[in-house]
């Protein structure tokens, strides 16, 4: 299982850097979006609250752009195929988790450098504000991936996605939110209820995940 | 060995078994629960009584088929008879809506994942085109003995050259080529094969006949095919639709 897995992980590694594209746009919509957002404030005031919900919401259409890629382009390139006869669905949907795992926590430390470098300048509780983007982008990243695999095999794809990924991420974009502005604007704050909740939000839907990518995975 | 594939199709409740008795031995009377001889000493693939539908459109129903180690079997039928879908339920890639396919190791069902057992070719499998030739056998090898078979193969089928050129590089022929290696790689004891020698030249199937004609005797073969040559070359054919 464990070699299957990291086989599943050289293989997507290889073919996405190769690739290029898929990982260009996802750099390129993570920087463009930060720094139009940056240069549009210009400097204006702002609450912490609202600095926070932009940032998730960078970071939720980053995810959007990025996560859906791992199965869409299994299912669109036909490569799936090979995928089912060669590997068993937990190694699959372990290695694709991995992947965007690392892969939007790369996206996600591109983001809040600029964003904390365009838009905010001041960080009062650097530790929670750490913990709250590595949780909340475990949360989106864990949420996409299963997301992903049912929209790539629902056909409808990059449209469905968002749509899709919306009512299950929203819980994850309001504690996320919270957490942050928190640690934005107070400092000595200790890591708190949020993180826990996003962790856990990560667990549960890795958990269901593991339970139902088998029959999302193989063909009727 | 008797013979390779025994396979029966029951459409709409009328038994209609469309058979072709095998070129040296005559078609014998036997059902799956009858399954005795040589044969149970090694892996059997059974599928039973499926019955496979797209939306409302029924494929086929009730088919049942044995396959095991001692000579190619065809499957034929006209387009859209479910061919491929057949070979892909038996491989394990699709559910099947009724029915069900089991694995039998000296005798004894094994319902664990197929993926170790089977070899899989068809016109659908898509290679990744990112990766070489090499690459591709190293991700689909599962241990160190079938990377080194795939390098003898890659060598047996005439890809050597190409080793370290990407797939998406690859003419058609040369695609086909390194699936059939892909699919042999494992060395897996049943071989499902759909159109085998599509977009092949003639060497290219002069080597994928002696591959075959090299390994039948101890593994179970199931081609795929309307090609007469292919079918020619399996002792045993059924028809769907």
């Amino acid at each position: 299982m464990v070699k299957d897995i990291i086989r599943n992980m050289r293989k997507d590694f290889r073919v996405e850097f190769r690739e290029k594209s898929a990982l260009q746009i996802a750099f390129s919509f993570a920087f463009i979006a930060t720094l139009s957002v940056g240069l549009v404030m210009g400097g204006a005031s702002t609450g912490a609250r609202e600095r926070s919900i932009i940032l998730w919401l960078i970071m939720f259409f980053s995810a959007m752009s990025g996560l859906a890629h791992a199965f869409v382009r299994e299912e669109e390139k036909g490569t799936a195929l090979l995928l089912r006869l060669t590997s068993s669905p937990s190694a699959v949907f372990t290695a694709k988790l991995l992947f965007n795992l690392a892969f939007f926590l790369a996206l996600q430390f591109l983001i809040t450098l600029l964003f904390v470098f365009f838009v905010e300048g001041d960080v009062a509780s650097p530790f929670p504000f750490a913990l709250t983007i590595l949780s909340g982008g475990t949360a989106l990243a864990s949420a996409s991936t299963i997301l992903s695999a049912m929209a790539a095999r629902a056909g409808v794809r990059g449209a469905l996605f968002p749509v899709m990924s919306l009512p299950i991420t929203l819980p994850v974009l309001f504690a996320a939110t919270g957490a942050t502005a928190e640690a934005m604007e107070r400092p000595g704050l200790a890591p708190g209820g949020d993180i826990i909740f996003l962790l856990a939000f990560s667990g549960a839907i890795i958990a269901v995940s593991y339970l139902v990518f088998e029959y999302i995975w193989i063909d009727e | 060995m008797e013979q390779a594939c025994i396979l029966s199709i029951d459409k709409d409740g009328e038994a209609a078994a469309r058979t072709t008795p095998f070129s040296r031995r005559p078609y014998p009377e036997k059902t799956m629960d009858d399954n005795k001889g040589p044969a149970q000493n090694s892996i059997i693939i059974e599928g039973a009584s499926i019955t496979h539908r797209f939306g409302t459109r029924t494929i086929f129903t009730g088919v049942s088929i044995v396959a095991f180690p001692g000579g190619p079997a065809a499957i034929t039928g006209p387009n859209g008879s479910g061919k491929s879908t057949l070979l892909e339920i038996l491989a394990g890639l699709r559910r099947p809506t009724d029915g069900s396919v089991m694995m039998r190791i000296q005798g004894e069902p094994h319902t664990a994942s197929l993926e170790r057992f089977v070899g899989f070719a068809s016109p659908r499998l898509r290679l990744y085109e990112e990766l070489t030739a090499l690459e591709t056998l190293d991700f689909i090898a599962q241990n160190r003995l079938s990377r080194e078979r795939g390098r003898e193969l890659i060598g047996r089928f005439g890809l050597e050259d190409r080793a370290h050129s990407r797939v998406g590089a690859f003419s058609t022929g040369m695609m086909q080529r390194l699936k059939l290696i892909a699919a042999a790689l494992n060395d897996p004891p049943i071989l499902l094969l759909d159109e085998p020698c599509s977009n092949l030249d003639e060497d290219g199937r002069r080597l994928v006949f002696e591959y075959l004609a090299s390994v039948k005797d101890r593994k179970a073969i199931v081609i795929a095919t309307n090609d007469p040559g292919e079918a020619d070359f399996c002792e045993g054919r059924a028809s769907l639709g």
